[in-house]
Order: C-alpha cells, then structure tokens, then sequence
C-alpha cells in the first residue's frame, strides 16, 4: 500500500492506519523497531496521546493502540525519506501476516 | 524420606532423576554503591551482557528445529527486547545517577517497565511483563558471565518461576532431564513443547521457589506429579524402579502397535494419525496407524504467495502413494482464527472464530478452493483418497462442493489428466448446528469427523485464545457428552462412519468414553498412537458401554470424571498415570 509523506516542521511525516487486532503486537513491533534501527535518522511513532521511539520494542508496545487506529511516523534525519519508505513496506508485510 | 514433597500439574508423562538448577537467580540484588570512576566500567560490562544475550538468542534460534519454527517470532521478540535500546539507555542513565552495579540497574529499570505492563488493560500486552522480566534476569546471568543457555548443565532439572520455549531450545538435546515451573498451565506453549520434546514436566508447583534449593538432588514426578527434594535411599530405589516399569510400559506399547486395537470383547477401534507435512511420513510408518485420519492441509498456505495447483498435487500425490492402499482423509484448508492466510488478513474480522472460516472461507473464493480441489482429485489418482470438509452448519454447503466436484471432474476428463472420480466426501462435526441437523448432513456425507477441540470450544462458548475461560474446556460437561452420543446414534442407525480427530481422542479417559459411545475410529498425533491402541486392547467393550451409559445420566462434569477416572484406576492399576491426559483429572 502506498502511504502519503508530508514535509512538516517536525521532520517527514507518514500515516499509517493500524489495523492489526489489538494493537502493535511483540511480533510486529520487534519487526518494526528492527527496521527502524536501520536508520540513521530519529523516528518516533505518534499515537493518540503518547510518542514512542520507533527503534524501541518496549517503547513501541507501551504505545497502548487500539485496533484500527491510526498512527503517524515522525523522521528526522538525513535518511528520513528512506526511512519511513523502508517502514511503510515492513508495516504492510507485518500487517498481512499478523495471527 | 525426602526432604520435602512438592505437588504439581504434570503437563508431560515421565520420571527424572537428577539435580535441581534454577534458571534463574531471583534472590534480590544487594545495593552497593559504586565510585563514579566505576560506572563506566559498569556501563560497558552492561553492553556486553546485552551484545553475549542476543548472541545466545541467535544460536537458539538456529536450534529450533522446524517442525517448532512457529516459536521463533517467540525468541525473535525476546532478542529485540534484550537489544532495546531504550531499555539499555535508562538502565545506563540508573547506572550513572545512583552510582550502583549494573546488576541492581537492570533489576530496577525492568521492574519499573513491568509494573508499566502489568498495568495495561489489554490482557495479550499485560503477559509481555513475563517475557521483560525473563530478558533482564538473563541479562543479569550474562553479566555475571553465567548464563545458563551458554553452559547446559548435563543431567539437570530445571526449575524456575516460568520457562519460555526459548529456555527449552537453548539446551542440547538430552541434557534437559525435566522441567518443574511455579506458573503455567496444560495448554501453555512451553507445556505442548515438552511434551513434544518428551521432557518429563510438572507445572504450578507453588512452593518451588521457597523449597527448593539450587544444586540439590530431586525426582521429577511427572506421572503423579510430585516433586520430591532430597531424596533419601529408599526414595531412589522405589523411583528407580518406577522409572523402569515406565520405559518398559512405552516398550511394551511400541512392540505392540501393528497389533489391532480391540477391546476384549471383540470391540475394534481404528487407530489412525493426523499429518500435517509429508515431512511427518516415517513417523506414520513407525506408529502403527491404519491410515491419515486426518492431513491438514493448511500448512502450504502459510507463505508469502498461495500455492500453485501443481505444488499442492505434488505434496497430496506423495502422501496418497506412501501409505496406499491404507486410506488418506485430505482436510480442505481451514484456516482458523488463530491461523490467518493473507486473503483472509485482508478481512480484519471483529470475531474471526465465528467469521469466514473453513468451508465457509473456500466457498467465498473459488479460485482458491478449485485449486486445491483439482489437485485432490488428481492426487486421488495416485492412492486411496478421502476428502473431508471442515466447519459444515448445513447440507447446501456439502451440496455446492458436490456440485463443485463434479463441475472439476468433466473439466480433468477434458484436459485428459488422470483423477479419481469416486472419492469419499465427509464433513467436519464441530458446530452446533451440524451436532443438531447431523441426520439430514448424514444423507449428504460418507462419513464424518469429529473436531473435538472445534466442537467443544462453540458448544461452551469458549475463545480458545483467552486463557481465562481455558478452566471451562472440559469435555466430560454434559453438553458435550450428549452431542457425541447424538453423532455416534444417528451415524450408526445411518450407516456413517465416525472418526473423532481433536485431542479427546489421544486423553485415556475421553478415549474409554469413546469407545462406550461406539466410535468407529480415532485419529491422533502418531506420538500418541502406540499407547491408544494399547489402552483400547485393555478395555472391555460392555464395560465401557455401561461407563458411558452413567456418564450420559450425569448432569455433573466433576462426577462424571471422577466415575470414568475410577474405573480406568481400576481397570489400569500403576499404569493409569502412564497415559498422557490432555484435560484436568481428579485428583490434579
């Protein structure tokens, strides 16, 4: 699936609807925080309320989602394009394969 | 005398001798204050425990053997834990603010992320405090250079609060002897893997951790489930010899599995094994079953893209050809809630248990099912093939794969590829619905088969996936102690034959039962099947009738466990506990 990457203040900008069944799972999130330490840029994950560093497992896990919420990808860095395109492909592999 | 006798649950059969190792040291860690010209020092051999842990998940990773490889996103997650780097951030930061020993930092910070989880709302996410708690105390093990998945100690017996499969794998094979755990229950995951490893366990021994003392001798009890500390002479030999009568009892089970199973009383049962993967061939050939009572077929369908037609011809024409003339019951896919392919992933169902499963899910999408079907059909060519369709709630169901059948078998006879044109079609008995209707799917089928664990589940409304109800999963509950009757009668008075293919079938007690309902055949892990067929050829066919003629008038599932348990008791003596049982039984 192809996601939308906006330029903000803050770094790129990517939004993901989430739509595993309860959340980010250990499985998924240690895939994500897997693909995220690739990078060199910062990437934090926004989810309603609170932030996560996307290269954290436990931080990524205490990002209490709710099924079919949405979640916005935060990069800041020289690869931050190569970053979220990176993670936009991991979260479809993850998503399709959550059970 | 012993020491001490612990009681515990056995979760799988056997007796071990040897001594007792704690997985892990969870004495508290003592405070000590360290100079700030230490904290580096105490940062580094903090980054080293971390780098030698998630080596040691590596190499347990390439232990796993594949018919386990579900258990190494299990493992994978616990190695991106150990790694995190947030994690090992905060305990640095504790390491450099309080002046204190790594040891007591990661003991701190993992206790704080634990009372994080433990107090989340979502019950999946509240259990990750276990697999946190379970990476720090390794990391502490690493750090003291002690860790236990580097040094397997041969000949021990480990105990700990819980072990997760990742503690099972780090070991060589053969130096585990048994496994004792304070938590955990029959249907965990490390409790289906001892018993496929055939590592003697007792879980829920409450008192493990206060009792028991690191290093010292103990029998492991997984037949009675005791756990007896420091055993005195008589102790031993009385095991010893108990130990023997059990390896002789699995002996005298494998040297009798080409006998038939019948019951004196001339009552035969057919003894059949469930398959997954032609991988799983030699253990066929070796258990003694009579035919694949049930392949399950959804194994092809768990990669990146769906199997091609050919592909799936070549895996059932393999199978088919390897045990003909004996018979092969082909389950058309049944993807499960709990095991989701890609098209169905797509769904995003709200309840997938009650949504687009089994037959239900072929029938949506065509192109997938015909697929499969044809190459059934072709495989039926190659050897005695039967098809068998899962999660039936009417007949128009088996009317449209008939009809469907039929449609594929003129298109093969045009394209002149060989195929079977009368192959047995049998639907799965595992919903309400088709329990009550089963005389009229009886007119549309040429056999059925139970799914036990399917059938119990919707028959009590139980989620097999939420461990809080799990205490409801009792197949002695009247409820479903009537539903079978009612499938045995009317498949008899119909001429139906019945195979009953969940877990009940390889439990000594369900069995007994079964056999008193009249069930044609069982169809169980072939593991399993040397000590069916050995229970049902110490069984006595009037006997067993009258059993299931007090437990149908029992509205009480306590009682009628407790009626089947006795008599089994009486009838087996010493070697009741011998039998592996999958349900809770009096006295456990």
């Amino acid at each position: 699936m192809e996601y939308d990457i906006k330029q903000t203040p803050d770094g790129l900008a990517m939004s993901v609807p989430l739509s595993m069944r309860s959340g980010l799972h250990a499985r998924p999130a240690a895939k994500i925080a897997q693909e995220a330490q690739r990078y060199e840029s910062d990437i934090r994950i926004l989810g309603a309320e609170e932030t996560a560093d996307a290269k954290s497992m436990l931080d990524i896990l205490t990002l209490d989602t709710t099924p079919d919420a949405s979640v916005t990808f935060l990069a800041q860095g020289e690869d931050a394009r190569q970053a979220l395109s990176g993670l936009a492909v991991c979260l479809d592999a993850v998503q399709q394969s959550d059970g | 005398m012993a020491r001490a006798v612990l009681a515990g649950t056995p979760v799988s059969p056997g007796i071990a001798i040897g001594t007792l190792h704690f997985l892990h040291d969870t004495r508290r860690v003592r405070r000590q204050r360290i100079h700030p010209r230490e904290v580096a020092r105490e940062q580094e051999a903090l980054c080293r425990a971390s780098v030698a842990l998630c080596h040691a998940f590596e190499q347990t990773l390439d232990n796993v053997p594949q018919e386990l490889a579900e258990y190494r996103d299990v493992i994978g997650a616990q190695m991106e834990l150990a790694r995190d780097p947030k994690l090992l951030a905060a305990i640095r930061d504790y390491i450099a603010e309080r002046h204190v020993r790594a040891e007591l930092a990661i003991d701190r910070i993992v206790e704080d992320r634990c009372a994080k989880f433990r107090k989340m709302e979502d019950p999946y996410l509240r259990d990750r405090a276990q697999d946190i708690r379970a990476v720090g105390l390794r990391l502490r093990e690493c750090l003291k250079g002690s860790d236990a998945g580097r040094n397997p100690d041969v000949g021990s017996v480990l105990a700990a609060e819980d072990v997760s499969p990742a503690d099972f794998m780090d070991r060589r094979p053969g130096s585990l002897r048994a496994v004792v755990t304070v938590e955990g229950g029959p249907t965990s995951h490390s409790a289906i893997l001892a018993r496929s490893l055939r590592i003697p366990t007792l879980v829920g021994v409450a008192e493990l951790t206060d009792a028991a003392c690191e290093g010292e001798p103990v029998i492991v009890d997984a037949l009675e489930g005791r756990l007896l500390l420091d055993p005195d002479e008589m102790d031993l030999a009385r095991y010893v010899e108990r130990q023997e009568a059990y390896q002789q009892w699995e002996v005298h089970c494998w040297t009798g599995v080409r006998l038939p199973a019948e019951t004196t009383g001339g009552r035969v049962v057919a003894v059949e094994a469930n398959l997954e993967n032609p991988r799983d061939l030699p253990a066929f050939g070796e258990c003694g079953a009579e035919g694949i009572g049930l392949y399950r077929t959804e194994f092809a369908y768990f990669r990146e893209r769906l199997p091609s037609e050919e592909e799936l011809y070549l895996e059932y024409s393999k199978v088919a050809a390897a045990i003909s003339p004996a018979q092969v019951v082909f389950r058309t896919l049944d993807s499960g809630a709990d095991k989701l392919i890609r098209a169905q992933a797509a769904l995003r169902e709200q309840n997938p248990a009650l949504g687009l499963r089994g037959i239900r899910f072929s029938l949506r999408y065509p192109d997938i099912f015909r697929g499969q079907l044809r190459a059934l059909l072709r495989a039926g060519a190659t050897g005695n093939v039967a098809l068998l369709l899962p999660m039936i709630t009417g007949i128009d169901e088996m009317r449209q794969v008939r009809a469907l059948l039929m449609e594929l078998q003129d298109e093969l006879e045009a394209e002149g590829v060989p195929y079977a044109a009368d192959v047995p079609l049998g639907g799965m008995i595992e919903t309400p619905a088709a329990v009550l209707i089963c005389d009229a799917l009886a007119g549309e089928c040429d056999f059925f088969s139970i799914g036990t664990n399917d059938l119990v589940h919707y028959l009590l409304s139980i989620d097999r996936t939420n461990r809080h109800v799990g205490y409801l999963n009792d197949p002695m509950h009247p409820a479903v102690v009537r539903a079978l009757k009612q499938i045995m009668d009317t498949a008899r008075d119909r001429g139906v034959r019945v195979t009953v293919c969940g877990e009940l079938a390889s439990d000594p007690y369900a069995l007994t039962l079964l056999t008193g309902l009249g069930v044609d055949a069982v169809s169980a892990a072939p593991r399993f099947i040397p000590a069916i067929k050995h229970l049902i050829r110490q069984l006595d066919a009037s006997s067993c009738d009258d059993l299931a003629e007090c437990v149908l008038k029992s509205a009480d599932a306590g009682a009628s466990r407790r009626m089947v348990h006795d008599r089994l008791a009486r009838q087996l003596g010493d070697e009741l506990p011998f039998f592996t049982a999958s349900f809770r039984t009096p006295g456990q």
